[in-house]
């Protein structure tokens, strides 16, 4: 039986179209990632697994039982909002208590429990704080002791990291991992991070205009995208416009074609191939593998690589390397080399184009 | 940089005479004339019957009022921020006007409205309730002029609370009446607290519509500052100043207060 289980939510504020259709199941103990950008509908989507919004249509299901019309508060989830949403007027203890003290559990008890909450969060000495006094990373901790403290099973948490700076969102986002791994909750959080996603979730929802795009393991979802919107919002990915003829792609402005036995919709006509920069080989010599001519504009070093943007035709390809690799073929600004595409994907019309004609009125061809 | 440093002296030494000169001095005026005149006379008056009576239901009235104020302020500042309805703007405007219209015209329109020549107040004085010229009257035209002073020192403080934080406790399993008092209530306590003593002040002192609307009847609807102003029109100058001592400690006490509810407030919200 699945923890969480929506079926075919929608929802609209007015006439915008915030959630439409969404079915998805997280099964007990999963660290499920909505992911998708700003605006797109994944924290209303929690919000209604929470209770703090209605749906219009659809049903959700918490451990089999439909609570669709069941009110947040008796719904028995841990909700961390974005902002915190602390009790500004509560010290530390006093917000971690809150939930215990709602159940009306033992003054003991409750003094127990939140003190070794304050332990798993590393708060010790801050019990008597406010919120004001606290960092952004500090407020986020009491935001998770406090909604883990009546020991919810299910854990919703709204961008949790969205307001911190990377360094401390990294830190954390590992914590939560370990600390999910510890407790024993199923969790669904939102965010825009397709790292933050890749690295700690174990079930990604792509989410886009309100509408599931794709579910997937992280890998499954990085390396084998449904969609141009998955795989061009999963990483940095290079859009490049091209035609398709007799099994062998033409990329528009581009030296060089590129074989396609491979491709699973071998129809004739505008394509957009979309490839990920570690996806691209860079040799010094034209072969079979790397046929595309080029000339190396810019070279970032980038710690663990180096990232490269190469001109061909009159566009930019962005590729990472490994360091290693790279320093070896000992290759400088300005100099020719040839591209290969080891893995791709290819989309058709109407999709490609639309790409085509953006691509085209960028360049000016088209009002 | 001398130069700006000499301004920067001027401007203080220049706000500090003003105020010197505009709120310090007359007060101690008030009170070094106290002390030169005989005190023993000046109790005398301040414990004379019209004048107790005066005081007693001066301060009745404004500790009703502030109540009423503290209650219906709030609710007024909690639709104007969280509900939608039509003329929403014009009635968030229509608030100020007690503050703006002269409290003497604010005496005039509760007597055509209330008086025993309305329809109204025809109708409740034959059932034997006198509203204008009795201690209702009173009461209206102080809570006509002071209840600007909750709705506007609470209505920021709801805009700026965050819905998020009521959603956080009916996640953690609050009920609405849970979140109204451990959350609502706790975060708008210090508004609703100055906006309620700054509206007990203003009624202590209230004058101009009070004694269009209550007249000036000793023990009955003499008010303190009407009673002030009697005494300074029939030449009783230590009688005037025995009770208007009495309502400047009360208004310094107010003040006073309000300084302690301020830094109440700032512990939790401070280093924002």
């Amino acid at each position: 039986m699945a923890s969480i289980m929506v079926e075919n939510l929608s929802k609209r504020f007015g006439n915008f179209v915030a959630v439409d259709d969404v079915s998805f199941r997280a099964e007990e103990g999963e660290l499920v990632a909505l992911l998708g950008p700003s605006g797109s509908g994944k924290s209303t989507i929690l919000r209604m697994i929470a209770g703090l919004e209605i749906p219009d249509r659809g049903k959700t299901y918490l451990y089999g039982k439909d609570v669709t019309h069941t009110v947040s508060r008796k719904r028995k989830v841990g909700f961390v909002f974005q902002h915190y949403a602390l009790f500004k007027h509560m010290t530390v203890e006093k917000n971690i208590g809150f939930g215990l003290e709602i159940m009306k559990k033992k003054k003991d008890f409750i003094k127990d429990k939140v003190e070794k909450l304050i332990n798993l969060v590393n708060l010790n000495g801050y019990e008597s704080h406010f919120p004001a006094q606290l960092s952004g990373g500090q407020r986020q901790r009491v935001a998770l002791a406090r909604a883990l403290a009546p020991e919810p099973k299910i854990m919703l948490l709204d961008e949790p990291f969205g307001s911190l700076d990377a360094k401390i969102r990294e830190n954390l986002a590992n914590w939560i991992r370990d600390l999910h791994q510890k407790i024993n909750v199923t969790s669904v959080f939102v965010t825009h991070d397709q790292n933050e996603a890749i690295k700690i979730a174990d079930k990604i929802v792509a989410i886009n205009r309100g509408k599931v795009d794709q579910i997937g393991t992280a890998k499954e979802v990085y390396e084998h995208p449904e969609t141009k919107f998955v795989a061009s919002f999963i990483g940095n990915t290079n859009v490049i416009v091209g035609k398709l003829h007799d099994h062998k792609l033409y990329i528009e402005n581009m030296a060089g074609e590129i074989p396609t036995k491979s491709l699973k919709a071998p129809k004739n006509g505008s394509m957009v191939l979309l490839v990920r920069p570690e996806d691209i080989l860079i040799s010094k010599k034209k072969t079979r593998e790397c046929p595309i001519k080029g000339t190396i504009k810019d070279i970032y070093y980038r710690g663990s690589a180096y990232e490269i943007n190469i001109l061909t035709g009159d566009i930019i390809i962005n590729v990472v390397e490994e360091k290693n690799r790279f320093q070896k073929k000992k290759i400088a600004n300005n100099a020719t080399v040839y591209l290969g595409f080891v893995k791709y994907n290819i989309f058709n019309a109407p999709e490609g184009r639309k790409i085509i004609e953006e691509k085209l009125s960028q360049l000016g061809y088209l009002e | 940089m001398i130069v700006a440093k000499d301004g920067r002296l001027i401007l203080r030494c220049l706000s500090l005479s003003y105020i010197g000169i505009l709120v310090i001095l007359p007060i101690f005026a008030l009170i070094s004339i106290v002390f030169k005149n005989n005190q023993a006379a000046i109790w005398a008056h301040i414990t004379h019957p019209h004048a107790i009576y005066s005081l007693k239901i001066t301060f009745f009235y404004a500790l009703c009022i502030a109540i009423i104020n503290c209650i219906t302020g709030t609710a007024t500042a909690w639709v104007l921020v969280r509900y939608d309805f039509p003329l929403k703007k014009t009635m968030n405007t229509l608030i100020d006007l007690p503050f703006a219209i002269p409290t003497v015209v604010t005496g005039i329109m509760l007597v055509t409205l209330y008086g025993p020549q309305s329809i109204i107040g025809h109708f409740f004085a034959r059932n034997g309730f006198h509203i204008i010229y009795n201690q209702p009257g009173i009461m209206l035209a102080l809570l006509f002029v002071t209840f600007p002073f909750v709705v506007r020192a609470v209505q920021p403080v709801i805009i700026e609370m965050e819905k998020e934080m009521e959603e956080a406790a009916e996640a953690l399993g609050a009920s609405p009446w849970t979140i109204f008092l451990k959350i609502i209530l706790p975060t708008l306590s210090p508004a609703i607290l100055t906006g309620t003593a700054l509206s007990f002040s203003r009624a202590l002192g209230e004058f101009g519509s009070i004694v269009i609307v209550a007249g000036n009847i000793p023990m009955k609807t003499q008010v303190a500052s009407v009673y002030i102003y009697g005494e300074v029109e029939s030449g009783n100058i230590p009688g005037a100043l025995g009770i208007s001592l009495v309502l400047l400690l009360l208004s310094f006490s107010i003040i006073l207060l309000l300084n302690i509810i301020q830094k109440w407030k700032r512990k939790y919200e401070e280093a924002k």
